[in-house]
C-alpha cells in the first residue's frame, strides 16, 4: 500500500507507556486531522514515526510506502520522503538558513557513487518559489535555523523546510499552534499546497480553526494514548463545541 | 625539574646564527631569568592539571644545517615595502634593520608561573622566528600570511614572533605552524609578542597544526596602545601537549583586546590555555571567547584571569569558554576568575560551560536527511562559527576551515553565499 501504516502501535518513555495501541493509515492523497488534549501522546507517536531514540517502541509496527520505518535510522526515514515538522523546532546556532536548506537538500540526494549536489541557481529558483509561497522575508534566509526566533517565525521556517524537500509523507505537530489569523492562512496555504495524489499529510492540532482552511479526509480523536474516535469534518466541530471531556466521559463511563 | 640549558649552549647558538652583541646580551639576560624557581611546581593555579613528568627533554639547541624550517612567507605589497614594512625572518631582519629590531626586544613580563619558558624562549630562540613592522600610519591591506614547516627531528622548536604595529598602522597577520612527525617527543615554545601602537589595527591568527608528538609551551603576549584595536586568533588543532600562556596588557585609554580561539582535539590531545587579562585604562574593553570541540579522549583545560586594574574606569571585560564534548571520554575544565580592583567598572562577566551535544538537537538535524556523523559535524561547525564569523578575511577564513577540516570535518557549503 502507498502511504502511511501504523498497526497496533506500543510506546514508553522511560518506561512509561504512552501510546497504547494505535492503528492509524494514512494514504497517499489523503489528508488526516489528528486532535486530543495535552499530553494524550500526539508528539510522541509523531516522534515515534519519525525515529526519535527517546521513545521506545514496546510493540507494533509503522510501516511507509510497503516499508518497515522502525528498521531504519532517521536520516533513512527523511530520505524514504517522512518529514516532521516539529512542535518544538530546535535551534542550530551558527547555521544560516539558506546553507541549512542547501546542505540538506544536498544530504538527501547524496547517493554513494556520485555526485548529486543540486546546483546552486536550481536551489535559487526553488528557495526564491517557495518562500513566496509561504510569505517568507529574506532577512530570513541569512538568520540562523530557528536561533532566536518567534514562535510563528520557527513555524513558518518548518513549512519552508517542509516546501523545499518535498516529502511523499508530511506530519506537522501542532503547526498551526500560536500563529496569528495572517500566519495562519498562511501555513494552510502551505499545506494545500503540498496536497496532491502522491503526498499524504497527518495534522496534528489542537483547533479547529486551521480545518476551516484545510478540509481533512478523516479526523482522529486521540485520548490517553490512544485512538478512541474517527470520523469526518464534523467530529473536529462537535469537539471544538463540547471539549474533550464529553469523549472522556462516554469512554470511561461504567468504569467509575 | 628545569630543562638543561646552559651559557655555552647559548653561545653556540650566538655563534651559528653569527648574532651581534646586543643580541647575545638578550638572550644572556632570558637565561638569567631563567632559574629553578621559576619553574613550575604544579601547585600553581595554572599547572595543576597539567603534569610536566613526561615532557620531552630534548631540548637543545644544535641547528641543523640550513637556518630556517622550509617557511613560506607572503610577499609584502611593493607599495607597502616602500613605506617601510618589514616582514621577514629574524636572521635577516637583524641583518638588515639591527636598530629597527633591536628596539623591540622585549623583556616584559606575562603570567608569571610561565616566566621559565619565556625564558627559554628569549634566551634560545632559533630558526622559524619572525620580525614585522609596520611603520606609523601605514595599512597592510592584503594579510600577511607564513607557513612555518619543520620536518622530521628530534630537536625542539623554539622560536620568536614579534610584530609591531606602529601608531596609527593596520595589518592583518596569519602564522602557519606545522611539523612532521614521528619523533619521541618534540618540545615547541613558540613566542608571540604583539605590540600596537596608539590607534593601531591588528589582526592576527595562530594555525597550530603540529604532528601529535609535539609539546606546545608557547606564550603570548599582547600590549595594547591608546585606542588601538587587537584581535587574535588561536586555532588549535595540532599537538600532543597544548600548554599557552597569554597575557593581553592595555596600556592606554580607549583600547579594544578581543581574544577568540577555536581548539579541536581529538585523540590523548590535551590542550591546557591560561589567559590574564589586564584590564587598564578609560573605556578600554578586553573580551575572550573560548571554544572546544573534545572527541576521543581529548581535554581542554582553560584556566583564565580578568584582572580590572585599580587605576581603570569604565572598562568592559568578558571571559567565556564554552566546550561541546563530543565522546563520553572527553573532558573539560573551564576555570575562570575575575579580580576587579575598582567600582568604576562598566561591565566585567564570564561565563563557562562544558556539555555533549544535545540529543534534540541531535535528533532535529537528523530528520532533515542528515546520518548522524553529518549532523555531528554541522553542529560543531555551527557552535564554531561565533569564532569563524569574525575572522576578518574570506580567504583567512578558508585556511582556518581546512585547519579544522581533520578534526571536525567538512560541511561543503556552509560557507557558501548562496542566499538569493
Ligand atoms: N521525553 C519525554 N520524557 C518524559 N515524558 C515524556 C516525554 N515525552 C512525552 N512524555 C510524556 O508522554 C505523555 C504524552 O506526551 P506528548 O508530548 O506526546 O503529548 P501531546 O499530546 O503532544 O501533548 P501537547 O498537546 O501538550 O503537545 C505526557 O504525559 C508526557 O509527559
Ligand atoms: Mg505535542
Amino acid at each position: 500500500m502507498k502511504g502511511l501504516q501504523v498497526t497496533d502501535l506500543h510506546v514508553s518513555v522511560d518506561s512509561k507507556p504512552i501510546l497504547r495501541g494505535i492503528d492509524l493509515t494514512v494514504a497517499k492523497g489523503e489528508v488526516h486531522a489528528m486532535m486530543g488534549p495535552n499530553g494524550s501522546g500526539k508528539s510522541t507517536l509523531s516522534l515515534t514515526i519519525m525515529g526519535h531514540p527517546r521513545y521506545r517502541v514496546e510493540s507494533g509496527s509503522v510501516v511507509l510506502d510497503g516499508e518497515d520505518l522502525l528498521a531504519l535510522p532517521v536520516d533513512e526515514r527523511a530520505k524514504r520522503g517522512l518529514f516532521l515538522a516539529f512542535q518544538y523546532p530546535s535551534a542550530i546556532p551558527g547555521v544560516s538558513v539558506a546553507n541549512f536548506l542547501r546542505t540538506a537538500i544536498n544530504a538527501r540526494r547524496a547517493r554513494a557513487d556520485t555526485k548529486n549536489d543540486m546546483p546552486i541557481p536550481q536551489f535559487r529558483k526553488l528557495l526564491k518559489e517557495r518562500m513566496e509561497l509561504l510569505e517568507v522575508e529574506d532577512s530570513f534566509l541569512s538568520r540562523s535555523v530557528n536561533d532566536g526566533f518567534s514562535g510563528g517565525e520557527k513555524k513558518r521556517l518548518e513549512m519552508l523546510q517542509m516546501h523545499m524537500f518535498q516529502p511523499t509523507m508530511a506530519v506537522l505537530d501542532e503547526t498551526d499552534s500560536g500563529l496569528d489569523i495572517d500566519a495562519l492562512k498562511v501555513v494552510a496555504h502551505g499545506i494545500e499546497m503540498l496536497r496532491g495524489p502522491e503526498v499524504g499529510i497527518l495534522l496534528i492540532t489542537h483547533y479547529e480553526r486551521i480545518l476551516k482552511f484545510v478540509q481533512p479526509d478523516r479526523v482522529h480523536v486521540l485520548v490517553d494514548g490512544r485512538i478512541v474516535r474517527t470520523g469526518g469534518r464534523e467530529l473536529a466541530a462537535e469537539l471544538e463545541a463540547k471539549g474533550y471531556d464529553f469523549i472522556r466521559d462516554e469512554l470511561y463511563a461504567g468504569k467509575a | 625539574m628545569l630543562l638543561p640549558l646552559d651559557r655555552d649552549d647559548v653561545e653556540r647558538l650566538v655563534r651559528s646564527r653569527g648574532e651581534p652583541d646586543w643580541l647575545r646580551e638578550s638572550r644572556l639576560r632570558a637565561l638569567e631569568r631563567y632559574t629553578p624557581e621559576t619553574w613550575p611546581t604544579g601547585l600553581e593555579e595554572e599547572w595543576r592539571r597539567f603534569p610536566l613528568t613526561d615532557l620531552p627533554r630534548t631540548l637543545f639547541i644544535r641547528e641543523p644545517a640550513g637556518s630556517d624550517p622550509p617557511s613560506e612567507y607572503s610577499s609584502v605589497p611593493v607599495a607597502a615595502a616602500h613605506r617601510g614594512v618589514v616582514f621577514d625572518r629574524w636572521i635577516d631582519a637583524v641583518g638588515d634593520h639591527p636598530d629597527l629590531v633591536r628596539r623591540w626586544l622585549d623583556d616584559g613580563d606575562g603570567i608569571a608561573s610561565h616566566a621559565a619558558f619565556r625564558a627559554l624562549n628569549g634566551a634560545a630562540f632559533g630558526h622559524g622566528s619572525t620580525f614585522l613592522y609596520v611603520p606609523a600610519g601605514v595599512e597592510v591591506e592584503l594579510p600577511l600570511h607564513v607557513h612555518k614547516r619543520w620536518n622530521r627531528s628530534e630537536s625542539a622548536i623554539v622560536f620568536r614572533t614579534v610584530v609591531v604595529a606602529e601608531r596609527g598602522s593596520s595589518v592583518t597577520f596569519v602564522e602557519e605552524l606545522s611539523s612532521e612527525g614521528g619523533s619521541s617527543g618534540r618540545l615547541a615554545l613558540p613566542g608571540l609578542e604583539v605590540h600596537l601602537g596608539e590607534g593601531a589595527r591588528v589582526r592576527y591568527v595562530r594555525i597550530q597544526r603540529f604532528a601529535d608528538d609535539v609539546w606546545d609551551l608557547g606564550s603570548q603576549r599582547y600590549r595594547s596602545g591608546r585606542d588601538s584595536s587587537l584581535a587574535s586568533f588561536n586555532v588549535l588543532v595540532g599537538s600532543g601537549r597544548t600548554k599557552m600562556g597569554l597575557a593581553s596588557d592595555i596600556e592606554g585609554n580607549g583600547a579594544e583586546v578581543k581574544l577568540y580561539g577555536l581548539v579541536a582535539a581529538a585523540g590523548h590531545q590535551r590542550i591546557d590555555v591560561n589567559s590574564l587579562q589586564k584590564v587598564d585604562g578609560k573605556g578600554s574593553s578586553s573580551d575572550l571567547l573560548y571554544l572546544s570541540a573534545l572527541y576521543d579522549f581529548a581535554k581542554a583545560v582553560y584556566y583564565g584571569v580578568i584582572r580590572v586594574e585599580p587605576t581603570s574606569s569604565g572598562t568592559g571585560s568578558y571571559q567565556e569558554c564554552r566546550n561541546m564534548l563530543l565522546s563520553d571520554k572527553a573532558g573539560a575544565d573551564p576555570i575562570p576568575v575575575l579580580e576587579i580592583l575598582t567600582n568604576d567598572v562598566a561591565r566585567c562577566g564570564h561565563a563557562a560551560t562544558a556539555g555533549a551535544l544535545e540529543e534534540s538537537e541531535l535528533f532535529y538535524v537528523m530528520s532533515r536527511g542528515f546520518d548522524r556523523a553529518s549532523a555531528e559535524r554541522l553542529l560543531v561547525r555551527g557552535f564554531f562559527q561565533r569564532v569563524i564569523n569574525n575572522i576578518p578575511d574570506v580567504q583567512m577564513r578558508a585556511r582556518v576551515v581546512d585547519a579544522l577540516a581533520p578534526r571536525i570535518g567538512r560541511i561543503a557549503d556552509i560557507d557558501a553565499e548562496i542566499a538569493a
